[in-house]
């Protein structure tokens, strides 16, 4: 897993918080499409994290890509545009120091004061910057400069117009997080400072290339001492490059105003001198820092990981990670639905037989029993079991009414069980009309508006017409 | 973890029972099979895994319903005697023979997953009274001679008689069933569904234990991401300006902008809450967000939005000199001290400029902005708790539409004044303002604080 892979997965992130892809539905489709995947798939193995960017590179598109690419793009525009300007002002700052007015000379602290005094502020900028926004989480409202100056490089980038735009931003934004983000920043300005380092190199090379100049000091206030302790002290480290170095007398001599002219060979050690500083106090430093910077720039961004605990990936992880899966059909069905004849199928009765004799079938209790719509005829049986059921048959071998009304719930659920029941009692009592009553209240009617109906067609289904169905109101047992 | 195999378990009960409801809660899956309030909704054996880490823990069947038990036993009696053989060969023998029995084709189907299943789930509707057929379903899955836990199903309905049922099955020794209501679930139950397993299957305990764990684990994961994305959705919408002229036109063109974004925000994380808890878009219904409007008040000298910027305002006096945005941003960068580097101070300065310039602009300028009231985001908050709360009671066999109310305003937390004005004051974290900074740590730290917040506040 790549930096540029979790970029995505970011991006994706972005995109969908942004409203503009949804990938949820997606991805529950495709999952339950997954029926039959071998369950020790080596996804399974691989970290949770692996799998979010997996799953996140499947809606990387081009347009997508183009995001990433066009933000890539765009900041390596904008640096070098930052190093050309940088190099330039580089050049400005020595080329400046060249033009003063005074004659006999260039003087060589202002030059090197020009040259290295704004870089060595904005080096302790950069430090205290980095110092003070040491921690990336802290809730200061103050936000960073180096935060600050970011968002205002990326609205270069973009503008701030459009909504489109405002999304790109949000996107550059996440894909460059605070961590490696300051290490990139720093990267650019310290190249950008070793650029103009550069500038002002070439330019003090190509003028003492070109013309002879004498290098000279002045001073109002100060102390010529300080200027020869100063030069010594600043010509420790480029002496180490076994060059000649102006000596305390030479020192002396070059002040503005010394009578005798300057020697050659003088001339060559201030010229060196100015050169060495400028490399090695400025040019190498930066380049050392831009170095590092890449460096961290580099390994922070390799360390960069996801924040699971993010809603965006909690979710993806409840999607890639169902709790369940479909296994299929293991035995299926083969019989086609029995349609009943529709013809026994219409209004029902509305009340029961006259004269008839009455079976309680699987009541809900005992209290409906006897029904109050029992008017004349008597209780033939109370069936609930096997055996009851088996009592009633042996009864009705000798039964010789007119009328059987088998009273039940309408709560019962008309099954293969009760069908069975109805054709046997249909058989064994061929010259009776048998109907169907059934106790309901009417809130039951109401709680299950397809139970009438599944009666119905049950009866339907044994012979029974729906005019010989009726319902008995249970609240009148009360 | 070892590899094991995983549990086999068969789903059996009276034909609309709720056995394929049961599976569906069990499983999340409000896709598993078909359900209906009718006899013989399933007719295929059908098959799912609950999985652990990826695999299969409890392989799961779904069985037709049993419809015709006392004919299936008699048949089975028969068989015995007529053959010489005993109960459990009389079902093998049934199952040799099913084409001479087209009437038992559906048990027949449940006679084949008894006997290849180590244990049984028996789905009973506590709403009926204990007929004999439930008690001869019993019977045959005693013949299988293996473990059967008695899931009592309907336990939340009004006509449920759970105390007879237990008093029955205790009378046929069975003394360790389980109460379940597949449509009001209860995280409760289905542990002690998974407790009951581990002390019928004992070789099983560590497979068992390992799924309990894990769905505590994933109910407490699930809380909190739906929390975090509530809270977000409230920092979105209470974050949201749009600015407009100051004339009436613009301002109902921005009013309504503004609610169809709020609006927007709030289906979709309705959405993502019911995905993250595995239910379908289309079972909720919702009464319509009505958004009324509130206007931008310029509350540059709140207290809690002065500290903000780090500013201490401790003393009286401090408050009293904050009377221009001039004299704030000098305030601002005074109160840093000396000790604090240059970067830093420079940052805070171009910070306070940066957070107050747009208000300034409106003020001077003469903009007007809109933005959600308090009452909106209370109402928007309301509902999507109230959602959360009954999702986390909903079992995925609930087929009614689940509506979302907004109850009163004495659920939400106290800090919820605080937060409307912490919102209000800071544009830049509502994603859905063109202002939204993604960099702004605090964005984070308040979005988890409001998260924790919620969760205390969830039944
Ligand atoms: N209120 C409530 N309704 C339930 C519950 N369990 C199941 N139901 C409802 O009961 C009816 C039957 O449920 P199913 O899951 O189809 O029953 P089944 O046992 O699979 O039925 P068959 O497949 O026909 O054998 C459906 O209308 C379900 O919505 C419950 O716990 N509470
Ligand atoms: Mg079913």
């Amino acid at each position: 897993m790549t930096f540029r892979d979790r970029q995505i997965a970011e991006l994706v992130k972005a995109r969908y918080n942004n409203g503009l892809i949804d990938i949820f539905t997606a991805i529950s489709s495709e999952n339950s499409k997954l029926i039959d995947t071998p369950s020790e798939s080596p996804e399974a193995k691989s970290s949770k994290e692996a799998r979010i960017i997996k799953a996140c590179n499947r809606f990387h598109d081009d347009s997508s890509e183009e995001i990433i690419n066009s933000t890539t793009r765009k900041i390596s525009v904008l640096s070098t545009l930052f190093l050309v300007l940088m190099f330039s002002l580089g050049t400005l700052a020595a080329l400046q120091s060249f033009a003063q007015p005074s004659i006999s000379g260039v003087n060589v602290f202002w030059l090197l004061l020009l040259l290295l005094g704004p870089n060595l502020l904005m080096l302790i900028i950069w430090v205290a910057m980095m110092l003070f926004n040491h921690n990336p989480s802290s809730s200061s409202s103050l936000t960073s400069l180096p935060g600050y100056i970011i968002r205002q490089f990326v609205a270069a980038i973009y503008g701030t117009k459009n909504d489109q735009k405002a999304l790109q931003i949000n996107i550059l934004k996440t894909l460059y997080k605070p961590l490696h983000g300051r290490w990139l920043f720093s990267l650019i300005s310290h190249l950008g400072w070793a650029g103009f380092m550069l500038g002002g190199l070439a330019c003090v090379l190509l003028i003492l290339l070109a013309r002879q100049v004498n290098f000279v000091w002045e001073t109002t206030l100060l102390d010529a001492d300080a200027f020869t302790h100063l030069t010594l002290m600043l010509s420790y480290l480029p002496s180490l490059t076994g060059l000649d170095m102006p000596n305390a007398t030479t020192v002396a001599q070059s002040r503005l105003g010394a009578p005798e002219g300057q020697l050659a060979d003088v001339r060559t050690q201030w010229a060196t001198f100015l050169i060495l500083c400028i490399v090695v106090y400025g040019l190498l430093p930066r380049l050392l820092l831009a170095g590092v910077s890449y460096h961290l720039y580099r390994s922070r961004r390799e360390a960069f990981r996801l924040d699971l605990s993010e809603p965006f990936y909690q979710q993806l992880i409840r999607h890639l990670d169902p709790p369940s899966r479909q296994a299929g059909i293991l035995d299926p069905d083969a019989l086609p639905p029995t349609s009943p004849s529709s013809d026994l199928v219409g209004p029902l009765a509305a009340q029961g037989p006259e004269a008839a004799d009455w079976i309680g079938f699987e009541l809900d209790n005992s209290s409906d029993w006897p029904p109050v719509a029992i008017k004349q005829g008597k209780v033939l049986h109370l069936v609930n079991d096997r055996q009851t059921q088996q009592q009633l048959f042996d009864l009705l071998k000798s039964y010789e009414g007119h009328a059987l009304v088998i009273a039940t719930s309408l709560l019962r659920t008309p099954d293969r069980g009760i069908e069975r029941f109805l054709r046997q009692i249909q058989k064994s009592s061929s010259q009776t009309v048998v109907w169907i009553g059934l106790s309901a209240s009417s809130a039951d009617m109401a709680n299950h508006p397809e139970r009438l109906d599944d009666w119905i067609q049950l009866s339907a289904r044994c012979h029974i017409p729906s005019h010989q169905i009726f319902v008995i109101d249970k609240d009148q047992n009360r | 973890m070892t590899l094991t195999n995983p549990i086999k378990v068969a789903v059996v009960g009276h034909t609309n029972a709720g056995k394929t409801s049961l599976l569906r809660t069990l499983l999340r899956d409000e896709a598993f099979g078909e359900v209906s309030n009718h006899a013989g909704t399933t007719r295929h054996v059908e098959a799912a895994s609950l999985l652990l880490d990826g695999k299969p823990a409890i392989d799961f069947v779904d069985t037709p319903g049993f419809e015709d038990s006392i004919g299936l036993l008699t048949t089975l009696e028969e068989l015995q005697k007529t053959e010489g053989i005993d109960r459990l060969e009389s079902l093998r023998a049934i199952c040799q023979i099913a084409h001479l029995y087209p009437d038992f084709d559906q048990e027949i189907k449940v006679i084949r997953q008894l006997l290849s299943n180590e244990l049984f789930f028996y789905v009973v509707d506590v709403r009926e009274p204990v007929l004999g057929k439930y008690i001869n379903e019993l019977d045959i899955l005693a013949y299988a001679a293996r473990p059967v836990i008695p899931v009592l199903n309907f336990t939340a309905s009004a006509s449920a008689q759970t105390k007879i049922w237990k008093e029955h099955l205790a009378q046929l020794n069975f003394h360790t069933q389980v109460v379940f209501d597949t449509v009001a679930f209860k995280a409760d139950d289905e542990k002690r569904l998974l407790k009951q397993m581990q002390t019928i299957l004992s070789d099983r305990y560590e497979l068992l234990e390992s799924i309990i764990d894990q769905h505590e684990q994933q109910r407490s994961e699930l809380v909190e991401s739906a929390c975090l994305m509530i809270s977000e959705l409230m920092v979105d919408a209470g974050g949201l300006y749009i600015d407009c002229a100051n004339n009436t036109a613009s301002i109902d063109a921005a009013q309504s902008a503004l609610q169809e974004k709020i609006r927007d925000a709030d289906t979709r994380c309705m959405q993502s809450v019911l995905q993250l808890y595995r239910f379908q878009l289309a079972s909720i219904s919702s009464t319509e967000l009505s958004i009324d409007q509130g206007e931008w008040k310029l509350d540059l000298f709140d207290d809690s939005n002065i500290q903000r910027f780090g500013i201490a305002v401790g003393s009286g006096a401090a408050k009293g000199a904050l009377l221009g945005a001039g004299f704030d941003l000098f305030t601002a960068g005074m109160s840093l001290g000396a000790g604090t580097a240059t970067g830093a101070l420079a940052g805070a300065l171009l910070q306070t400029g940066q957070r107050y310039r747009h208000e300034l602009n409106a003020r001077i300028k003469g903009y007007r902005s809109v933005c959600a009231s308090e009452p909106t985001l209370r109402v928007l908050l309301l509902r999507q708790l109230d959602l959360l709360n009954k999702l986390q009671r909903r079992g995925h066999a609930a087929t009614d539409a689940l509506s979302v109310e907004s109850l009163s305003g004495e659920d939400l937390p106290k800090e919820f004044q605080d937060w409307i004005k912490q919102l209000h004051g800071n544009p830049q974290w509502s994603r859905l303002s063109k202002r939204f900074d993604s960099q702004d740590e605090s964005r984070n730290h308040f979005v988890t604080e409001v998260a924790d917040k919620l969760k205390q506040k969830l039944k």
